[in-house]
């Protein structure tokens, strides 16, 4: 009973150890901003946070299965998703947040369905921070290959358990966002309540995700891109 | 065409004004991009990055430390990096001096490099203690839990080198 406990705690751990490194902080605190900034309802704001971790789970189970079962092969995984990810995301999120922001419009998305695509991006909610933990989780950092393929891996397969650690681990990787999203829509929804300006703070907290998107695109595409050592 | 907002009709002028931001967009990605190729072409990689060759062994057995890294160098990489090295150079003064152990770090990106990544089943950067005979690879560990113990550095040095001291006392 004992060692099921420890193995999933060590999961765990293992993941939050990742979150905390250096190497993940742009895409932290971009999430962080994302599912945080419907501040005036901070259950909507944990629900965010709760799909966030479930939808790094989710990858970090699909690529666990797709090593454990020899489909690819652990190098390439890993390589390509910590090259080819980055490298992808950081315009992404540039892109992603001018539209937040109202900067860029992107004609082609005009008119179809309802609204833009900023507000369609914006107002994204649960399913949007779902997408968010998929895709953060997918671009690798040295730190997440090290402890996922190097730490978790092999504790999964030693246990027997080879994909629900992987959950566990993901779960923990997204475990301090929620938690900073969580303190944040609390404290900022308090003050914005005392202030009876909860309005205004959800606009703002909108701009500010919009900006946290555009300067951490900026620095992926700057340190994985261009090549700088930031 | 007319605008979906407005309803206004809207001229060839006013697409390309509202074109303009993506095209902004997308001229400087490609211009990042080609800033990124003209640096590898001009070779700024250093003479620690440049390809290892494998030269005849002084000693018939000798225990070889490797840092793998990438042309992405993350702080932690860094770190392990720094701490990796101070655990040899500290404990193992001696063996570095006579040759019983050796210290290189290899990008594992740059042209004649990327075998490593197939020899020793590399997936992210990572310390890897090989135990070469007569000028060939015979046995190597990837020293794993480098990577968890990176918030620790007293326990980090311990296992880098506890790890090189079985190695070395394995094979010398």
């Amino acid at each position: 009973m004992t060692e099921p406990l420890l193995a999933a705690g060590s999961a765990l751990w293992l993941g939050i150890l990742t979150s905390i490194s250096p190497c993940p902080l742009a895409s932290n605190v971009a999430a962080v901003s994302y599912v945080g900034r419907r501040v005036g309802a901070p259950h909507r704001v944990v629900l965010a946070g709760v799909a966030y971790s479930l939808g790094r789970a989710l990858t970090y189970v699909l690529v666990a299965a797709a090593v454990v079962t020899s489909l690819l092969s652990m190098p390439t995984v890993s390589f390509f998703l910590q090259q080819r990810m980055n490298q992808v995301l950081g315009p992404l999120l540039v892109v992603a947040g001018l539209v937040m922001l109202g900067w860029l419009r992107l004609p082609w998305f005009q008119g179809r369905g309802t609204g833009g695509l900023e507000q369609r991006l914006a107002g994204a909610g649960i399913p949007g921070a779902a997408g968010l933990g998929v895709v953060f989780a997918l671009s690798f950092c040295p730190v997440s290959a090290g402890l996922f393929f190097g730490g978790l891996l092999p504790l999964a397969t030693g246990s027997g358990s080879r994909f629900v650690l992987p959950a566990i681990y993901g779960v923990g990787t997204g475990l301090p966002v929620l938690l900073l999203a969580a303190l944040l829509a609390l404290g900022v929804g308090g003050i914005g309540r005392t202030f009876n300006a909860l309005a205004r703070f959800e606009r703002v907290a909108m701009r500010v995700t919009g900006g946290v998107f555009v300067l951490a695109g900026i620095y992926l595409v700057l340190t994985h891109i261009v090549g700088l050592s930031i | 065409m007319r605008d979906a907002g407005t309803g206004r009709r809207r001229g060839p002028g006013r697409r390309f004004a509202a074109l303009l931001p993506t095209l902004l967009v997308i001229a400087v990605g490609l211009g990042l991009l080609h800033a990124r190729s003209l640096a590898q072409a001009t070779g700024k990689e250093t003479v620690a990055d440049a390809p290892t060759i494998m030269t005849p062994s002084v000693r018939p057995h000798r225990v070889i430390a490797y840092y793998f890294h990438t042309t992405y160098r993350c702080a932690s990489c860094r770190a392990i990096e720094a701490y990796s090295r101070e655990a040899i150079e500290t404990a193992f003064a001696d063996q570095l001096k006579d040759g019983r152990l050796v210290w290189r770090t290899v990008n594992t990106e740059v042209k004649g490099n990327e075998h490593f990544v197939k020899d020793y089943n590399l997936y992210t950067k990572s310390l890897v203690l090989v135990n070469e005979v007569r000028g060939k690879p015979a046995q190597w560990k990837n020293l794993e839990r480098v990577w968890q113990l990176l918030q620790d550095k007293t326990k980090f040095l311990r296992y880098v080198q506890d790890e090189t001291r079985a190695y070395l006392s394995a094979r010398s």
